[in-house]
């Protein structure tokens, strides 16, 4: 297969697994949450700087968005979380030891720059797990404890049903390692972090939101299998197929 | 003076967040159609300036009556701001995407539309009377009482027989004409891009939760330090990058500030008070 193609289904998987990390906070536990890009933005620098310390970063950032979420009204939180991202943005445009706005060149041993075939394995691990994750959502006794702590928001009785906060800190969790394992792997694969990533964050996280808000809406969102191919389907991978073709064809 | 650009936008948002109890993020964007409608008159169709302002703006506060009416007006009724936040992320990107097709996604200047050499200190005295207008109308006038009784209960107002859908179309009118007055000040000053009120807009949004949308005052001084801050930013080489963050460090805070920080301080306040009324009696030996 031409290496272009193959570049595509990397980056379509990498990008799907964050869909899917963001549609359980969103679909499952109807937590307005945009911010996953957070945790893959700074688990990619941190990939490609090789800072070690930075999980005690993502755990502060895990623990700060935990804390708010039930003071905050849904639609502060909602904003908070994508001006986080912006935030970030900034934060690492102005750390001059990290690249500032120029980004970093990329240079690890586990992962071949721009070599899909070395990334594959990892970007089908990840994918395949966040889909596992959602399969057990939908199979489990903990997914059923998941369901009414979702209704608990609408239905007085539901409430007392389930542990929603300790529901809701296990899910982030869960979701922040997922999100954080796909950032490092999006830090490792491109030749070059790029220097407008946080950027490209927030404008994905827009799409993210709105993608995965759609099944939420409409309250359809409880089949894995329609989540995953839609987030492939609609959110990913027209994306890609557009910058391979942009790469591929100047001025297409 | 770069604050004073983002003054009107955000009190058009303030007035119209506090009027319908959400977060109508895509009220700026009205500004970059009335700077777009202004560029177009101005410069394709030859129009006289004041003329092709006067349209444009009338055309933007059109434009946010009928995107209010049309997609926000029964989230309001039914009370569901989260529902209405993501339709006004779907309206900002929608409209943005319009505005990159119309110009094949370059940016635009107005040419025949020159700035006056003293344009800040006009800027910043007209955002400055704009806010003592406002705030005068919303807090001294029967207008403005009815206005903050729609605010505070909106079924409670209509029981009593307040003209509810005049007010509805009054501050609705009102924050589109203040958005369109920004986002044109803006595009004049700054140039047109499709996406130029997301950024401009987000940072008046960010003041204005921040601050609350009921304080006028507090948002306009906000407004106003923000822009201070990004103009000593961007003067900073080491700084520099971090301008864009400002607003958003802003809201980050001063959402904790509100939501966090307000209940412990309230919490602590009792506690104090419930211990000055009941002292614990001492043991005697």
């Amino acid at each position: 297969m031409n290496s272009a193609w193959l570049d595509i289904v990397v980056r379509a998987l990498l990008g799907s697994t964050l869909v899917m990390a963001q549609a359980i906070m969103l679909n499952w536990l109807r937590v307005p949450f945009a911010a996953i890009t957070l945790f893959a933005g700074i688990a990619a620098y941190a990939t490609v700087a090789g800072v070690t310390p930075v999980i005690v970063i993502l755990f502060v950032v895990t623990v700060g968005f935990l804390v708010l979420v039930r003071p905050l009204p849904r639609d502060r939180y909602l904003l908070l979380s994508l001006a986080s991202l912006a935030l970030a943005r900034s934060i690492a445009g102005s750390l001059r030891g990290y690249g500032g706005e120029l980004g970093m060149a990329t240079s690890t041993t586990w992962i071949a720059a721009q070599v899909p075939k070395s990334a594959m394995p990892y970007a089908i691990a990840l994918f395949l797990s966040a889909f596992l994750v959602l399969l057990l959502l939908r199979h489990s006794e903990m997914g059923l404890a998941v369901d009414v702590a979702r209704a608990a928001g609408t239905e007085m009785h539901a409430a007392s049903m389930s542990p929603t906060g300790i529901l809701t800190a296990i899910m982030l969790a869960l979701v922040a390692v997922l999100a954080s394992l796909t950032g490092a792997v999006q830090g490792a694969y491109p030749l070059r972090l790029p220097s407008q990533i946080a950027q490209g964050f927030v404008l994905r996280a827009f799409h993210f939101e709105i993608h995965a808000s759609n099944p939420f809406i409409g309250n359809r969102s409880t089949r894995c299998y329609r989540c995953a191919s839609s987030c492939i389907g609609c959110g990913e991978l027209p994306f890609q197929c557009l910058t391979v073709c942009d790469i591929i064809v100047p001025g297409a | 003076m770069r604050g004073a650009y983002y003054l009107p936008i955000a009190l058009g948002f303030a007035l119209v967040a506090r009027h319908g109890r959400y977060l109508p993020l895509w009220l700026p964007e009205c500004g970059m159609v009335s700077s777009y409608t202004a560029y177009f008159l101005l410069e394709r169709a030859d129009m006289p300036a004041l003329l092709a302002v006067v349209v444009a703006l009338i055309f933007g506060s059109a434009c946010a009556l009928v995107l209010h009416f049309a997609l926000f007006a029964g989230h309001i009724a039914r009370n569901e701001p989260f529902a209405a936040l993501l339709r006004s992320i779907g309206v900002i990107v929608l409209l943005d995407n319009v505005a990159g097709l119309l110009t094949g996604g370059y940016s635009l200047a107005f040419t025949r539309f020159p700035l006056p050499s003293n344009h800040g200190p006009i800027v910043l005295g007209g955002g400055i009377l704009l806010t003592v207008i406002l705030w005068a109308w919303v807090n001294h006038t029967r207008e403005g009482l009815g206005y903050r009784s729609v605010s505070a209960n909106r079924e409670l107002a209509i029981q009593y027989g307040l003209q509810v859908s005049r007010i509805d179309f009054l501050v609705v009118f009102g924050g589109g004409l203040l958005c369109s007055l920004g986002g044109l000040a803006n595009g004049i000053r700054y140039g047109l891009t499709a996406g130029m009120m997301s950024t401009t807009g987000l940072k008046a949004v960010a003041v204005v939760v921040a601050a609350g949308q009921e304080n006028l005052l507090t948002v306009a001084i906000g407004v106003l330090l923000v822009g201070i801050l990004e103009s000593l930013c961007q003067g900073s080489i080491r700084f520099s990058a971090f301008e864009p963050g400002i607003s958003y460090g802003v809201l980050a805070v001063g959402l904790a500030g509100r939501y966090l920080l307000s209940p412990w301080w309230v919490r602590r306040n009792m506690r104090k008070r419930w211990r000055a009324d009941n002292p614990v009696p001492e043991v005697a030996g």
